[in-house]
């Protein structure tokens, strides 16, 4: 009854919780918040205090002092840390509800395919503490394909891959169910990882993970250029590890490419194994109309013609494939009634 | 296929804008050189989407989303803006804007009786037994319940009355004078006289259960005629012709003898006898009801008289008892009713409110206040 209440004054939300960024959609108002999944933390004579959230907090990471901690709380889709998630999510709720008091909203939140029971329970508490009068949870390919507009409910198959910070979803989506899906960690960290590595490796220069995103997402590329080219050049900054000092080094777009092969290759066989499983009239579905890309990971350049090569299918990047799985939670929460067979709640 | 799909005219949606585009896209890729086969084969889009969208034929793509990344895809080979393109794609090209419509396919809902119905109908039904229960519960007090009693008993009176009227009409004259004492001792007497006869074997079979002696006097009177004379004791030598001769020593004895003439059934028979009490008791009870209360008179053999809610200030006349049979009063409410004999009123049953059982109306039991002294068990007559 006095959650009704509140409801009542509250905003509903559709929350994709990502690892990288998390993106806030409002009912009747769209998206309102896209911000980095990083909480700030400061240790105040033995209290911990929220110090900032989102892109601030991203700021930091990485250039803490030591009563300061910058978590970015979730890791591979999930939560990892249960208090601090928590709190990113009650402050999202303050944002959009502009710092009202009793905000008691209905909230949907986003959880990968692969997520174990635990795992999507986690996510449901979380948000349930944080204040959500009720949370229902949905399974982020589902979400993707109907952000991207597929015809879902069809009895046609669709393929969508949604490559986000932690995971790569790949799923085959028919009347309105997943028929096949497949959730691999690899994602936009697991790149970043690896360009940290090869430089690493290559120059003995050790830089950091925001430096790592940036030319990742300047430079990266599924594949080489064409033409033996070396593509754009970008400096990128770090420690020495020979002699310790700090040092600058410029990386080319192929460098840049062979670094993120491994991840690459990963995802190319996510793929496949998934076209593999696919039933067959799926599959002749998926011949016709290809495999759509959503997620910041289907921004990597290349990536659909590398896809395109590895399958023979045509590949398609969504558009604003960045919001694809938050435009696709907030139709589920605009049009609740109709596609509440695709939420669940864990209770 | 090419010849197939160039037969077809030519849909276009979005008025020019959609074949402009698509011209630009056919005018780029002529520029270059490359045939739509050789684009088909390296972005593995179908040719005849690849046609339809330099065409205009939006509705030959397999959905927007796929329409637009085709576009997209395509315009970033030839060399476009990519993006660009698909902005103006969506931009010229109306339907492309549509969002899906999502229908989830659901099951069919069972068919069944509908819930509307279901509900009319209980409350039918509901409304209805009410209406039942009102009917029959609230007819009582307005039906002539006072008449039904007499009539009952009057239909049943004058039947067996014919066949002996000279003993009936002769009777109470006889024991009109007599005092009640001897005409209430009557059943009594004749009363124990079964008892040791259902207990000898030989009487049993033709006497059944029928309670009146003079029957046995009628059927087998050789054989019972010194049956029955021990266990009165004083009775017996007076005369062993009829057990009904026996108690009532007013009554002339050739009237007791007619009776063994007639071989009737039992039941006919037995008014006769105790019909100078009941003339007695004719009309000297009365029940009155002070306040409302719930009466039931029934005779001793179980038969109900009365049983409904007497309204203050109804009376009831307590007819007479039929045969052997005594009348047992029970009453809901003892502080409200009242019992008249000769039109004197007696004392009360009992507090408002109280239960009485089976107290025996009989006239004089009620006249000497037996029935209020509250020992509902006792009666005057053992």
């Amino acid at each position: 009854m006095f959650a009704r209440l509140l409801g009542i004054m509250s905003a509903d939300m559709a929350i994709d919780l990502g690892t990288a960024n998390t993106l806030v959609y409002v009912k009747g108002r769209g998206i309102v918040l896209a911000e980095p999944s990083v909480v700030a933390i400061a240790d105040v004579r033995g209290k911990k205090h929220v110090l900032a959230v989102g892109e601030e907090a991203k700021q930091m990471l990485g250039r803490t002092p030591g009563n300061i901690s910058a978590i970015r709380p979730l890791r591979d889709g999930v939560i990892a840390d249960f208090e601090v998630a928590e709190e990113m999510i009650k402050h999202f709720i303050r944002k959009v509800h502009n710092r009202r008091r009793f905000a008691s909203p209905l909230i949907i939140v986003c959880v990968p395919s692969g997520s174990t029971a635990v795992e999507r329970r986690a996510i449901q508490e979380s948000a349930e503490s944080a204040g959500a009068r009720k949370v229902l949870l949905i399974e982020e390919p589902m979400a993707a394909a109907i952000g991207a507009g597929l015809p879902v409910t069809e009895p046609s198959g669709s393929m969508v891959v949604d490559i986000g910070g932690g995971t790569t979803e790949v799923a085959v989506i028919s009347l309105g169910g997943i028929v096949y899906a497949r959730s691999v960690r690899v994602g936009g960290d697991k790149m970043d990882e690896s360009i940290i590595s090869y430089i690493r490796r290559n120059h003995n220069l050790l830089i950091g993970e925001s430096s790592a995103e940036r030319i990742k997402i300047e430079l990266g590329a599924a594949s080489a250029p064409y033409h033996g080219e070396e593509g754009p050049l970008r400096e990128v900054k770090g420690r020495d590890l020979m002699n310790g000092v700090p040092r600058e080094v410029i990386v080319s777009q192929r460098q840049i490419a062979e670094a993120l092969a491994e991840p690459v290759s990963a995802i190319t066989e996510a793929v496949t194994v998934a076209l593999e499983n696919t039933p067959p009239e799926l599959a002749a579905d998926i011949v016709d109309k290809g495999i759509v890309l959503t997620g910041g990971g289907a921004l990597l350049h290349r990536l659909d013609q590398v896809l395109r090569e590895a399958t023979g299918l045509p590949v398609v990047v969504a558009e604003d494939p960045l919001q694809c799985v938050a435009l696709g939670t907030g139709r589920a929460l605009e049009e609740m009634k109709r596609l509440r067979n695709v939420l669940a709640t864990m209770y | 296929m090419l010849a197939h799909i160039e037969d077809k005219p030519p849909e276009t949606f979005g008025g020019a804008g959609a074949t402009r585009l698509g011209a630009d896209l056919r005018a780029a890729r002529e520029r270059l050189g490359w045939t739509l086969e050789e684009i088909a084969g390296s972005l593995r889009i179908r040719q005849i989407y690849l046609l339809a969208i330099e065409e205009g034929r939006v509705r030959d793509l397999p959905g927007t989303a796929y329409a637009v990344g085709f576009v997209r895809t395509y315009a970033g080979a030839l060399g476009f803006d990519a993006d660009e393109l698909a902005r103006r794609f969506r931009a010229e090209v109306a339907e492309v804007n549509h969002r899906p419509n999502l229908r989830f396919p659901a099951p069919v809902p069972d068919r069944g009786v509908p819930a509307g119905a279901l509900v009319l109908l209980g409350a039918l039904v509901a409304i209805g037994a009410y209406a039942g229960w009102y009917r029959f519960s609230g007819s009582l007090p307005g039906e002539p319940p006072v008449p039904a009693v007499p009539e009952h008993l009057a239909a049943l009176l004058p039947a067996p009355a014919p066949p002996p009227p000279a003993p009936s009409s002769s009777a109470p004259s006889s024991s009109a004078p007599a005092s009640p004492a001897p005409a209430s001792l009557t059943p009594l007497a004749a009363a124990p006289a079964p008892l040791p006869a259902a207990a000898s074997p030989l009487a049993a079979p033709p006497t059944a259960a029928s309670t009146a002696g003079s029957a046995m006097a009628a059927t087998p009177a050789p054989a019972i005629a010194p049956q029955p004379a021990p266990p009165p004791g004083a009775a017996a030598p007076a005369g062993a012709t009829s057990m009904a001769a026996l108690p009532t020593p007013a009554t002339p004895t050739p009237t007791s003898v007619p009776p063994p003439a007639p071989p009737q059934a039992a039941a006919p028979v037995v008014p006769p006898t105790p019909d100078p009490a009941t003339a007695a008791d004719k009309g000297r009870i009365l029940l009155r009801a002070n306040a409302d209360s719930w009466v039931q008179v029934r005779d001793s053999h179980g038969q109900v008289l009365l049983s409904r809610v007497l309204r203050a200030g109804e009376s009831w006349p307590v007819p007479p008892p039929v045969g052997t049979a005594r009348l047992l009063l029970t009453t809901g409410n003892a502080g409200g009713t009242e019992l008249l004999v000769d039109g004197v009123s007696t004392p009360s049953l009992g507090k408002p409110g109280a239960v009485r059982r089976d107290l025996p109306l009989d006239a004089d039991g009620i006249k000497d206040g037996r029935l209020a002294q509250g020992t509902p068990g006792a009666t005057s007559l053992h």
